[in-house]
């Protein structure tokens, strides 16, 4: 894999603001971010707690709109989409993957999958989904019954079985502990070099960002380094 | 009950941030208040005016009719035991003629003292003034307004076939036609066709043949109970045996008097079960509500008592929840109740003629209504108070064990399970897992969709009773009455009157039967065989057939008597011979008909001492609407004390449906669909607060929010609909069991559930649901899903 080589963008955030207005404070979460996600990348975000990564993963997940400036998903911009064309978008579009899984309490681990699969068009049959992050023997199970590592796979597995151009993954071993955070970041890559799915992973953990060819930096809502990791190590290898 | 000031503050932001769903709950305890304040309020009223009406205008306690008694044999009427008073007066059918109205309208003359003076059964003269000559009425208020009368007006008045023309002085209403329920049948007042005449004395005994004489007594009892009426009255029958005694009736008996004691009973039943109904289903709520509450909270409530707050502190913190949703539905409740009473007291006016009907102020009653508004909501904090007392505040401390992940019953069928999308597996597990909360929304739509049922079938079983009465059994166009009853070359009058198609006699008589201990006064129809005209039908529809010789009893006198078809009654008419004979049953039938018997019309008249005899005659004309030539031939034969046409009483029927019905049925529904939507909303409140997270993951996956409501509707559409068919089965239970417990003597109502009605029982339901699901789905729309995420369970 050569740097040089353009990748085609498949989603681009440009000058993007995003204001939070808290009763009388305004708090910007964004102060001006570019930045560009190639198609087939895997892309580390890191920041300090409260530098704007989630703010800004949720942009670009079309679970929020910036204040000022656009995001641009394949020449629609998202900036200026109804709320039905992001619920649309997240649907087709988007795999999450949360610190706290949100798993659905009340479904077993398969009917979770089940959940993200109903809605759309050409999904991964559930079962396979599964299989993929190693956990079909264990479809039948409730969340409450699984370990963290083995909800997180799970909800791995629901990102997945929509079949979305691109994962995001908001510090999805933030609530795992290190052995398990590093199974579930080597699943991320496999499967990122397996189905050449884009993949956003955004953690304040700076180790975390050895694994990624590129890393991006947010320090209070703007970003201050974006560079490419020529050697990005394995994810069992790294320690946190 | 002293309560922490921070306590306090918690409180009002708690009760405040929950406002929907209290005010969903509050106007469910609102109504049952408002049903108890409202309607305990005009029973009241009515009864007060009722009984200071009956005290004023001396109404009597009872009744004889006779042939004609002396004015002398009075006297001796008042020194019976029991007896207070005693008053002859003279009472007579009469035939009014009104300027514009086709028929002559049958009316009741009863005689007044011609020097005003205080009598049994006064009369409150509402306009005009006492007589002053002899040829001057007074005709009863009701009926002079609908047909426009007023003092200085003359009428035509027909008195034993001498027509007069009376002067109107004055209006008068009178205690003793509070409900005056026309002679034709029917069971609504009809004061445009049917009205009661005052005439002076004097000229009322001559105009009757009765000079020196009366043919009533009315008196008063010094016990008017109903068991020492039953001993007077055979005492003073005896008494008076000589001048011909016909009847007598006690005041419990006296149609308006039965009538509107009917009806206060009925106010007080349904005064007493409605709101036990409402404010049961509400602390029920309340319950669901409260304990997801404290759950909600359990860390709040640990910290309280960390910080020393005491289990009695903090259940008493809990329980004024209870207490602000009690007063607020009791205040509510007490406001709507006036405005009931006020609605209700303008429906009665329109029905009764009760002087001095108004909203009367009754502060036990309002605080009656608070108090058990504030019980019942107490009660329904009860589950949470009692969790969080119990709460240790290190286990409070520590978040709530997960959700188990159990196995529900639904999943022992794992081919149909695995059929089935997430959302209705979502949806069985909450109901599952939750077995009092679903228990609690399908008992409320359980009876919601039975009330519903219910009031929809009084409708249709009162529709029914009408039609089967005046359409599926009588056919006549024209009913004519006579004085007496006379031989059947009347028919043969009768049916070569211009217009006349067919005629067929009829013989009504009130007979007393006796059978062992048992003894009853029903009217018994005597009938042509093979009549055309008049079909009498049994509750399956099936024409009874009328025997040659023998009666015909209702199923209902039947059992009232004791009797089986083979057994010999004895029977004393109190027309004709007026003798003790002995008549055998010949069938017993299931009718609607309350004590009502039927027998072959010569039969009948040899056990009253006639040949073959009639004294009502019924015809078809072939204009269906009898012509004006008709009733002014009818209106000249003697002997005529009413002529009625069917159609006339169908339309008044249906007048008062339209009228009254609709808004009742209207106000109930409206009742019964209050506590469906409490309920429902409030469950789906609940569930939402628990499952906010899961909204927040379903958006993120791509749910619109009409998904996601669909999803979380999914749990309230299985337990309403579980709940709706439970209910249109207990809604019909409802309506047989009200029916047998209202199968009076006057009749049985019929129990007439038609598949369209159920259909329209879950619609309204389903209407019901769908508003309290639609703001759910506000609440869903605008609900941060995308903070509940950011946060850790
Ligand atoms: N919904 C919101 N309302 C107000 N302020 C918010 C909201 N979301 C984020 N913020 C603020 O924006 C800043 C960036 O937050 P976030 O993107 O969550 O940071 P990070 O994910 O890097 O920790 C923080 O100061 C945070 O408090
Ligand atoms: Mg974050």
């Amino acid at each position: 894999m050569s740097d040089e080589e353009p990748r085609s963008a498949l989603i681009e955030v440009r000058s993007a603001t995003k204001v939070f207005a808290m009763g009388e404070v305004e708090v910007a979460a964004l102060r001006g971010v570019d930045l560009r996600v190639g198609d087939g990348e895997f892309l580390v975000i890191v920041g300090p707690s409260g530098s704007g990564k989630s703010t800004l993963l949720n942009l670009l997940g079309g679970l929020d709109r910036p204040t000022q400036g656009s995001v641009v998903f394949q020449g629609h911009d998202l900036a200026k989409a109804s709320d039905r064309e992001l619920t649309l978008y997240r649907r087709r579009e988007i795999g999450f993957v949360f610190q706290f899984f949100n798993l659905i309490p009340s479904l077993t681990a398969l009917e979770n999958v089940q959940v993200a699969v109903e809605v759309v068009a050409d999904p991964l049959d559930p079962l396979e989904a599964l299989t993929m992050v190693g956990l079909a023997e264990r479809a039948g199970h409730f969340p409450s019954q699984l370990s963290g590592g083995e909800q997180q796979r799970v909800a791995i597995a629901r990102a997945l079985a929509s079949n979305p151009r691109l994962l995001l993954c908001d510090e999805p071993t933030g609530a795992l502990d290190s052995a398990t955070g590093r199974q579930v970041l080597g699943l991320l890559w496999d499967l990122h070099a397996r189905l050449k799915k884009t993949v956003v992973v955004i953690t304040h953990n700076r180790a975390i960002a050895a694994i990624a060819p590129r890393v991006v930096e947010l320090v209070d809502g703007r970003v201050t380094a974006d560079r490419a990791n020529a050697s990005p190590a394995p994810p069992s290898e790294i320690v946190y | 009950m002293a309560m922490h000031r921070a306590l306090a503050r918690k409180l009002a932001r708690d009760l405040w941030a929950r406002k929907g769903s209290l005010l969903a709950l509050a106007l469910i305890a609102a109504l049952g208040v408002g049903v108890f304040v409202g309607m305990l309020g005009v029973n009241r009223d009515m009864r007060s005016s009722r009984d200071r009406y009956y005290a004023e205008y001396r109404m009597a306690d009872f009744t004889v009719d006779a042939k004609r008694i002396p004015a002398s044999a009075i006297e001796s009427a008042a020194r019976v035991p029991n007896v207070r008073a005693a008053e002859g007066r003279v009472q007579m059918g009469v035939l009014i003629d009104l300027p514009g109205r086709r028929e002559p309208l049958p009316g009741t003359a009863l005689s007044q003292p011609e020097e005003r003076r205080p009598v049994l059964n006064d009369i409150f003269l509402r306009s005009g003034a006492w007589f002053g000559g002899r040829d001057e009425c007074i005709v009863n208020h009701a009926f002079a307004e609908a047909n426009r009368l007023k003092p200085g007006d003359r009428i035509k008045v027909l008195l034993l076939d001498k027509q007069h023309d009376l002067l109107i002085v004055g209006t008068a209403m009178s205690p003793e036609f509070v409900y005056l329920l026309p002679p034709a049948g029917g069971f609504v007042p009809d004061p445009q066709s049917y009205g009661v005449l005052y005439l002076p004395e004097r000229f009322l005994q001559e105009s009757a043949d009765l000079q020196g004489a009366y043919n009533q007594v009315v008196g008063l009892a010094h016990d008017n109970s109903k068991e020492a009426l039953r001993a007077a009255l055979p005492l003073l029958e005896a008494r008076l045996e000589s001048y011909g005694v016909v009847q007598s009736t006690p005041i419990h008996e006296q149609p308006s008097a039965w009538f509107l004691a009917d009806e206060l009973k009925q106010q007080e039943t349904t005064a007493r079960i409605l709101p036990v109904i409402f404010l049961a289903v509400a602390a029920l709520v309340l319950n669901v509500v409260m304990a997801r509450l404290v759950t909600q909270q359990r860390t709040v409530v640990g910290t309280l008592k960390a910080l020393g707050y005491s289990s009695a502190a903090v259940s008493r913190h809990f329980l004024a929840y209870g207490v602000v949703v009690g007063l607020l539905g009791g205040s509510c409740g007490i406001a709507l109740g006036a405005w009931l009473e006020g609605a209700m007291l303008e429906m009665y006016r329109d029905y009764f003629e009760l002087p001095g009907i108004r909203a009367g102020r009754h502060l036990d009653l309002l605080l009656w209504g608070l108090g058990i508004s504030v019980g019942f909501a107490v009660a329904g904090t009860l589950k949470g108070v009692r969790n969080a007392a119990r709460l240790a505040p290190a286990d409070a401390m520590r978040p709530p064990p997960p959700e188990k992940g159990r196995r529900v019953l639904p999943e022992r069928f794992p081919r149909l399970w695995a059929r089935l999308p997430f959302a209705w597996k979502m949806a069985l597990r909450a109901i599952f897992r939750n077995p009092f909360r679903s228990s609690v929304g399908v008992l409320a739509a359980l009876i919601s969709t039975s009330l519903i049922v219910y009031v929809l079938s009084m409708v249709d079983g009162m529709k029914f009773m009408t039609r089967h009465e005046f359409v599926d059994v009588a056919h006549q166009d024209v009913t004519v009455t006579l004085r007496d009853p006379r031989g059947t070359e009347a028919l043969s009058e009768f049916a070569a009157l211009p217009g006349a198609r067919e005629a067929e006699p009829q013989l009504h008589v009130a007979c007393d039967l006796t059978y062992g201990a048992a003894r009853r006064r029903v009217g018994v129809q005597g009938l042509a065989k093979g009549s055309l005209l008049y079909t009498p039908l049994d509750r399956s529809g099936q024409p009874v057939a009328i025997p040659d010789a023998g009666l015909v009893l209702g199923q209902r006198l039947a059992e009232v008597l004791g009797v089986k078809a083979g057994d010999v009654l004895e029977l004393r008419p109190l027309i004709g011979r007026r003798e003790r004979v002995r008549a055998a049953v010949a069938e017993i039938v299931d009718t609607y008909i309350g004590l009502g018997a039927y027998a072959e019309i010569g039969y009948l008249s040899r056990l009253i001492g006639e040949e073959r005899s009639a004294n009502v005659l019924v015809a078809r004309t072939y204009t269906r609407e009898p012509s004006a030539a008709f009733i002014d031939e009818l209106r000249e034969r003697p002997g005529v004390v009413g002529v009625t046409r069917r159609s006339r009483s169908l339309e008044r029927i249906q007048e008062t449906f339209d009228q009254s019905l609709g808004v009742m049925v209207g106000i109930l529904v409206v009742f019964a669909g209050s506590i469906a939507f409490g309920s429902v909303l409030n469950a789906a409140l609940v569930a939402l607060s628990e499952r906010q997270r899961d909204v927040g993951t379903l958006r993120v996956l791509g749910y619109a929010p009409r998904q996601v409501t669909g999803i979380f509707a999914k749990e309230s559409l299985a337990l309403n609909a579980l709940g709706v068919a439970l209910g249109i089965v207990a809604g019909i239970g409802l309506a047989h069991v009200v029916s047998s417990a209202y199968n009076t003597d006057l009749y049985r109502l019929a129990v007439i559930v038609g598949p369209m009605r159920l259909v329209t029982a879950a619609l309204l339901m389903a209407g019901f649901v769908v508003l309290a699901q639609a703001i759910l789905h506000l609440e869903i729309r605008h609900l941060n899903w995308l903070d509940v995420l950011k946060v850790k369970e």
